[in-house]
């Protein structure tokens, strides 16, 4: 069916981007490809009906929204920090800079990390982050703000060089 | 750099570790075809999940033994656990050998309920997870860099000698999996007790998150229950924990298997901050027995949050938030070998 293999195409194309969105969105690998999954499906149900004009965006919407409630990140988070539960996978050459942005992100307040998120790792305009989320462009616009200022202070709050800098240790 | 492209930066380096496993268009279309209305299969799969606990719990009932009175407060209930615990536990395991712990996680309202499987090396320096029993992703993985990645981060306001000494890497079993110096670490319970307040003190280097220190310690107990602990040190922990203010008895706690128990519930919190003024966690136990089995997170009051989610997300009074069972507890000789099966994976 050319619908079925259209789909497989897009799918092979889009699929790890989606599973990265999902990754910054909740920080949990497994929840990450769920959600991509998940959004993937939905898609494909929407696209054997009439395929949508932006199948990506529309792929990206889907997860976004689904990614909606404190459960997803809070309650993986919450485990996550109190217990033993690395995440997958690491990287020698990852900064300092780059972990305490990453991780003051994950402290965020969700709408502001998705703004974030869409903004600097999606690359999405303040008028396309509007739409995804559903919220009016001026809270899009606030969002950013407040996020951009805590992630300024999070990374004022460590000075460089200090006793665990990774550079150093490792 | 200015910090939009050193968050771009970030960013793309963080999205770099999400893990892409293997096989992932069958699996769409595994799930493309299984799933109807999405509610309806999470039921379902939850259903399957209780299904397999009940099995599971059948098997492990104990025979022909009069069901104790309930405990009428924390204390007893401590008591009785305490002394259950005294009676037996794990041996002590040795530095190359590797707890097993396997947990299933229900998280209400979204996806579906999924097994965590974790092996850490008792000397703490390796560990391994697998999510859904699915090990063709597994590898050993080195504790010491995700740890001071980790620590480096939530410890910026600690003091660096303090924090220093949090970030080092300790053992997977006993008190040592928090504690600096576990050697030091009294196990009478109120001695205990004082030592785990000492450690949770100072919001900025507890190894917990939590709204203030008994919220944390009560919190830390729980992780400590989760692990492989020598007999009086479990049997002390449960005492401690019933000395907390505000910890009281719940019966009928149910664990995301469905196995029914008795908890020690408190008002404490998840990440988010204040959040301990709406939710409690019950540590649940077995009736009889007393083993560990799990923990859920409850709603004490109706409670709107207003940044989580695009338009805010509303709790309501007794909604069950996440719920756990651990479902199995065990030193193995090996990474990703499970109790009773010879696989391995390489280290």
């Amino acid at each position: 069916m050319a619908t079925d293999e259209d789909f497989r195409g897009f799918f092979a194309q889009h699929y790890e981007r989606l599973c990265r969105l999902g990754f910054l969105l909740t920080g949990d690998p497994a929840q990450a490809e769920d959600l991509a999954q998940d959004a993937l499906v939905r898609t494909w149900r929407r696209w054997r009906l009439r395929k949508p004009d932006n199948p990506e965006a529309y792929a990206r919407k889907v997860l976004v929204n689904r990614h909606r409630s404190l459960l997803r990140r809070a309650l993986v988070e919450a485990r996550y920090l109190s217990r033993d539960r690395p995440n997958q996978g690491s990287s020698d050459e990852h900064r300092e800079d780059a972990i305490v942005l990453w991780a003051a992100t994950r402290r965020l307040p969700l709408r502001q990390r998705a703004v974030l998120v869409l903004r600097y790792y999606e690359d999405l305009s303040e008028a396309e982050i509007a739409r995804v989320l559903g919220i009016p462009v001026g809270t899009v616009k606030t969002s950013a703000r407040r996020g951009l200022a805590r992630l300024r202070r999070s990374l004022d709050a460590t000075t460089p060089g200090h006793p665990l800098s990774i550079k150093e240790r490792s | 750099m200015t910090l939009e492209e050193q968050l771009q930066d970030a960013y793309e380096r963080a999205a770099a570790l999400a893990p892409v496993s293997p096989g992932a268009y069958d699996r769409f279309l595994r799930r493309r075809a299984r799933r109807g209305p999405v509610v309806a299969a999470a039921g379902g799969l939850a259903l399957v999940a209780v299904l397999g606990a009940a099995v599971l719990v059948a098997r492990q009932l104990p025979q022909e033994r009069e069901p104790a009175a309930p405990a009428a407060n924390a204390a007893e209930l401590a008591n009785r656990a305490a002394t259950a615990a005294a009676a037996g536990s794990i041996p002590d395991p040795r530095p190359h050998q590797w707890v097993y712990t396997k947990e299933l996680t229900v998280e209400y309202g979204v996806g579906k309920p999924f097994t965590h499987e974790r092996w850490v090396r008792v000397d703490g320096k390796k560990y391994v997870n697998a999510i859904n029993n699915d090990l063709r992703a597994a590898r050993v993985s080195d504790v010491r860099r995700e740890w001071m990645q980790r620590a480096s981060a939530l410890w910026s306001r600690c003091p660096p000698g303090k924090r220093e000494q949090l970030a080092r890497i300790r053992p997977a079993v006993g008190l040592g999996r928090f504690f600096p110096d576990p050697s030091a670490v009294p196990t009478d319970p109120d001695g205990l007790l004082a030592a785990v307040y000492q450690l949770v003190e100072d919001p900025a280097c507890a190894p917990i998150l939590g709204d203030n220190v008994q919220d944390r310690a009560f919190t830390l107990i729980d992780v400590l229950l989760e692990g492989v602990l020598p007999a009086e040190v479990r049997a002390a922990l449960y005492r401690a924990l019933a000395k907390i203010p505000g910890v009281t008895v719940a019966h009928g706690a149910t664990d995301a298997a469905g196995r029914r128990g008795v908890a020690f519930t408190r008002a404490a919190s998840i990440e988010v901050p204040g959040s301990s003024r709406w939710l409690r966690l019950e540590i649940i136990l077995d009736n009889d027995s007393y083993r560990y089995l799990g923990a859920r997170y409850i709603v004490t009051r109706d409670h709107f949050s207003p940044n989580m989610g695009p338009r805010g997300t509303r709790f309501r009074k007794g909604q069950i938030l996440i719920s756990r069972a651990q479902l199995a507890l065990a030193v193995v000789n090996a990474p990703c070998q499970r109790p009773g099966e010879t696989t391995t994976c390489a280290s």
